[in-house]
Order: C-alpha cells, then structure tokens, then sequence
C-alpha cells in the first residue's frame, strides 16, 4: 500500500549537482552510478550495499585513491579547494567556462571476516556556477571532508525460498563546507576571504543496507538502503537559502535507494544488470529523474560496467591483481540537470593497494 | 581422590594419543579439499583476464592523448600482465595436499616411490614459480620497450623509466630462463626424456607412417 502513497516529484528548488565521485565510492559505484547494490560477486560489493557483507571473503589492507583526472572541470576545480581563490580567477571562469564541477576521494581500509574499518582522510567536491550575464552571480559548492567508518553485516533468513541480510555502516565525519552563492559586482567592495567563509560541522551518520535474494531465479534480488541517516547536511526546500544556492545531490544529504537486480553465470564469467531508483529521506519522493540502469560484466580480476540515466552516463574497466587494482572510467554528465544544457565530459583513475 | 585424578588423566592421555594418531591421515585428507585452487568460472580465467588487461591497456595507452591516462594504462598494462603470470602459475601449480595424499594413499608403496613422488612435486612447484616469472617478465620487457620506442607522446623522464623497467625484466627473464633449481632438474630429466615411437598418418590417396621422437621441456 505505501508504493502507492508514493509522490513523484521532480526538484525545483537551487541547483542541484551531480557527481561522479562521492564519499567512499568505489570503482563499481562510480561507474553503475551507485546502481550496484544487487551485485553479488563483485569485490566491491560490501562498498555497494553493507548488506552483503555476510557473502564476502576478502581480508587484509587496502588502501587507495579515485580522482577526475581529464576533463575540463579539472583544473578550476583543484584551484578552487587548494588555492586561495582570487577575484581574476573568478571572472576568467565567467567568460571561459561558466560551469565546473571536480571530485576526488581516498581510503585506507582494515577487512576482517567480521567488520572492515576504514578512514577516508580526503573527500572533496568543488562546483562553481557563474551565471546571469546581467549581473554575473557565482554559485558555489565546496566540501572537503573526512570520516571514519565501521561496517558489518549478517544473513538473518535463509531458507528453501528466501535469502535475507542487514548490513549497517556508521561514520564520525568532520566537513568544512561553503554552499552559498554572491554577486561578482561584490568582488569589488569585498575581499573573496570575506565572502567565502567556510562553515565546519561534525558527527555521526550511518547507512541501513537490507539485501533479499530469492531461490527463484526468475524473481530479482532486491536491495533497499537508507543512507547518511542523521546527517546535518540538508537538500529539503525550507533547507534551502536562496534560489541560486547550489547543493551536490544524493551524496550528503540523507536519502534512500531501492534496487533491482538479476545476474547470469557463464563458464566466461557473470553478467550484472540492475535498476535503481532514488528516493528523498527514506522512500518518500522517487527522484524519477536520476533512475539508473547498469550492466556488469566480470571475470576474475577483470571487470566492466557501464550504466545509464537521464542525466549522467558512465563506462569503465578495472584491473586487479592480487596487490593492486586499477580501474580507468570515463562519463558524461548534464551536472545541473534541466538548470543547464552544459555537459561535461569526464575521465577519471581510481587505484587500490592490498597489503 | 588421587586415585580419580590419576585415573581421568591416564584416560584423557591415552584417549588424546589414541585421536591423534588415527586422525592425521583424516586431518589431510580434509584439508586437501578446503585447500582446493578455487576456480570461479573456469581453469583459464586469470590468463584472460589478465589478457584482456593487456589488451585494453595497450588500446587505450596508444589512443589517448592525455599523459595522465597514459601513466594509467600504463598500470593496467603492467596489472595485467601480472595477472597472465599469476594464470600461468596456478595452471602448473601442483595441488600439494592432494599430491601428498594420492602418494600415501597408494598401496604396498616403496621408500624409492615415495622420494620420486615427493621429489617431483618439489620439483614441479618450482617449475611453475619459475615459468610464471619467465612470461611475466618477457611480457613486461617488451610492453615497457613498445612504452619507450612506440608512442609518440611520451616525455624523455618517461622513456628512461620505461626502459630502465624493461632492462630490470630482462634481467628477470634471462635469469628465468637458464636458472633452474635442482628439484627442476631432477623433475625434468625424468619427464623430459625423449620418447620413440611409430606413427601411422592418413596421406592423400592412403596412409604415410614412420618413426617419429617426441621431447618436452
């Protein structure tokens, strides 16, 4: 009955971004674009969806990094985190590329068979908008942030009909974070330093993973997670300051995500296919716009996904050996949605080290 | 109460021998097959993979323009190579707890069938990690030379990387190649001995036989 209760809504409050690269993505979340939490034999699973942490079998440390390396957001958006910005840097994005959007993370990772434990000492998203050619406003969107998690799952049913299991994930996370936007005009009564402030925030939030799996083969498996629950961070629209505000979407705020998934084993390797859908708060309004499609396909070491939705398309291939992996992606993405017709194009690394 | 103490510790000790001497043959034969290679999809699947690293890594290193990507492929180039030799290693690796258990399990078996059997699984283990690292760093040298000499992009600090790599597998391979260790030897001489024999082949119009030698190494 509560399916039916669902309201569809698409967002009509300041501009939402998409990325590529969030908090602890993995290889497999940024390329099915987090369309991944059904897929079972994958090494990045337990990333995907903490309620299968109960079907993995690595052990050991890791550690490693993902980062846009190509595009051409790349360059401003490493300026905007690691520089001071100056009022020329600002007014040469207004005329040579009013949007640009950059993300980047790390990790260091402790897998036993009963948690993993990991500390991500780098997050970053950096997103600039100058618009209105009027009177040039700048948007702006920077995060920088680290957390410390802990993960754990179990199989709590597993019968002749039904596999089920839980999975939890709890963070301490510290950000410092600017999400506001001014006037270029500004620039000339006011130091950058002074417009620009940079607001902290801390605490504890934690991801509510539940995986089903049927005997039935023809019956998908399903996959609902709630994350970033009791997180500070807010896209609702009284949360909002101003029209013009820019806000990175599904990556901080708390959301949910429900899942479809089926798999196909050959002697040559596994076929993923899965569907996914994103809800505001826990599975109140669908986000109809950013419904996701991925296809995986493994063997071994080697794996390539490729996943679709109206607004953001990805492909990539990674490689593993037993002590490093490296996996290559490239996207395409409309970041501001409906809000802008500018498309970016995109390439990026994400490497691991196992100890 | 002394009596009881005694008693019970005899009993425990006795009992204890008893378990561990019938159970040692068990014990191996259980952790023989926990201890089973553990093959996902097929006996080939790390040479594939490991291919297919290669090949795409080789694809998208002389494609791309961006020297970033470059160094990127450059890796999954390298990955992938380590993973053909890794393939190749588990395709000669001997499974040494079922080996151990086939040889004790055989009847009436003679001291000198034991030493053979066992001094050539030696010798086989060491086969396949010198096999292994032959490919590999083959592999490895002439990808870090295609790196330097063939694509057209690269800086000179890259070059030299590429090939003071490529001199460093070289190295690795031609030791590979001559070095074996005396349980290599030893396996090889008596597996390596050529074989005669008759062969009798359809020819156009008829048959074409003969003598035929066949020798492995």
């Amino acid at each position: 009955m509560w399916i039916l209760l669902l309201l569809f809504s698409a967002l009509s409050w300041g501009f939402p971004v998409l990325h590529f690269i969030k908090p602890e993505s993995n290889f497999t979340q940024i390329v099915t674009l987090d369309a991944c939490a059904t897929f079972l034999i994958t090494k990045d699973m337990v990333g995907c969806n903490p309620a299968l942490f109960p079907y993995q079998k690595e052990e050991g440390l890791r550690m490693g990094l993902a980062t846009i390396t190509d595009g051409e957001s790349v360059e401003v958006g490493q300026k905007l985190l690691f520089d001071p910005i100056k009022e020329e840097f600002l007014r040469e994005i207004f005329e040579e590329h009013p949007f640009s959007s950059w993300g980047g993370n790390s990790f260091i990772q402790l897998r036993t068979s009963k948690f993993y434990l990991s500390y991500d000492p780098i997050l970053v998203n950096a997103d600039v908008f100058v618009f209105n050619p009027a009177s040039p406003e700048v948007a702006m969107s920077l995060v920088k942030s680290n957390r410390l998690n802990v993960t754990s799952g179990l199989e709590v049913l597993n019968n002749d009909v039904l596999k089920m299991s839980l999975g939890l994930k709890a963070y301490y996370y510290r950000s410092e974070y600017y999400q506001d936007s001014f006037f270029l005009s500004q620039l000339s009564s006011q130091d950058v330093d002074e417009l620009i402030d940079f607001e902290k925030d801390n605490g504890v939030a934690g991801d509510l993973a539940s995986f089903f799996q049927f005997e039935n083969q023809w019956l998908p498996k399903i996959s609902l997670i709630i994350k970033n629950i009791n997180t500070t961070f807010r896209n609702k629209e009284s949360d909002i300051l101003s029209e013009s505000q820019m806000r990175p979407l599904l990556v901080y705020e708390m959301y949910s995500r429900a899942s479809l998934g089926y798999d196909y084993k050959t002697t040559w390797g596994i076929f993923n296919a899965e569907l996914s859908s994103p809800f505001s708060e826990v599975f109140q309004d669908i986000y109809t716009e950013y419904i996701v499609g991925s296809l995986n396909y493994s063997l071994s070491r080697f794996s390539t996904s490729l996943s679709y939705s109206k607004y953001q398309q990805a492909f990539g291939f990674n490689f593993g050996s037993k002590i490093a992996s490296i996996g290559i992606f490239y996207g395409n993405s409309q970041p501001l949605g409906d809000f802008s017709q500018q498309k970016e194009k995109m390439a990026g690394v994400r490497g691991e080290v196992s100890l | 109460m002394k009596f009881f103490l005694f008693w019970l510790l005899l009993s425990s000790s006795v009992f204890a021998a008893a378990e561990k001497k019938q159970n040692a043959y068990q014990f191996l034969k259980q952790k023989s097959l926990e201890n089973r290679p553990e093959v996902t999809f097929n006996t080939y699947e790390d040479i594939i993979s490991g291919s297919l690293a290669f090949l795409i890594g080789n694809i998208g290193y002389f494609t791309t323009n961006s020297n970033t990507l470059k160094i990127a492929f450059s890796g999954v180039q390298t990955v992938g190579i380590i993973g053909v030799g890794h393939g190749i290693y588990d395709y000669y690796y001997p499974h040494f707890d079922s080996r151990l258990l086939m040889l004790l399990s055989k009847k009436k078996m003679t001291r000198g069938q034991l030493s053979d059997g066992y001094v050539g699984l030696l010798g086989e283990m060491d086969r396949a990690k010198r096999v292994s690292l032959l490919w590999s760093s083959s592999l490895l040298t002439m990808q870090y030379s295609l790196n330097a000499f063939v694509s057209k992009d690269v800086s000179q600090d890259m070059k030299d990387i590429y090939l003071f790599l490529g001199g460093v597998n070289a190295i690795v391979a031609t030791y590979s190649y001559f070095h074996k260790s005396d349980y290599e030897e030893y396996y090889l001489q008596n597996k390596s001995s050529p074989e005669v024999g008759l062969f009798v082949l359809p020819d156009q119009g008829g048959i074409k036989s003969g003598l035929g030698v066949t020798q492995s190494w």
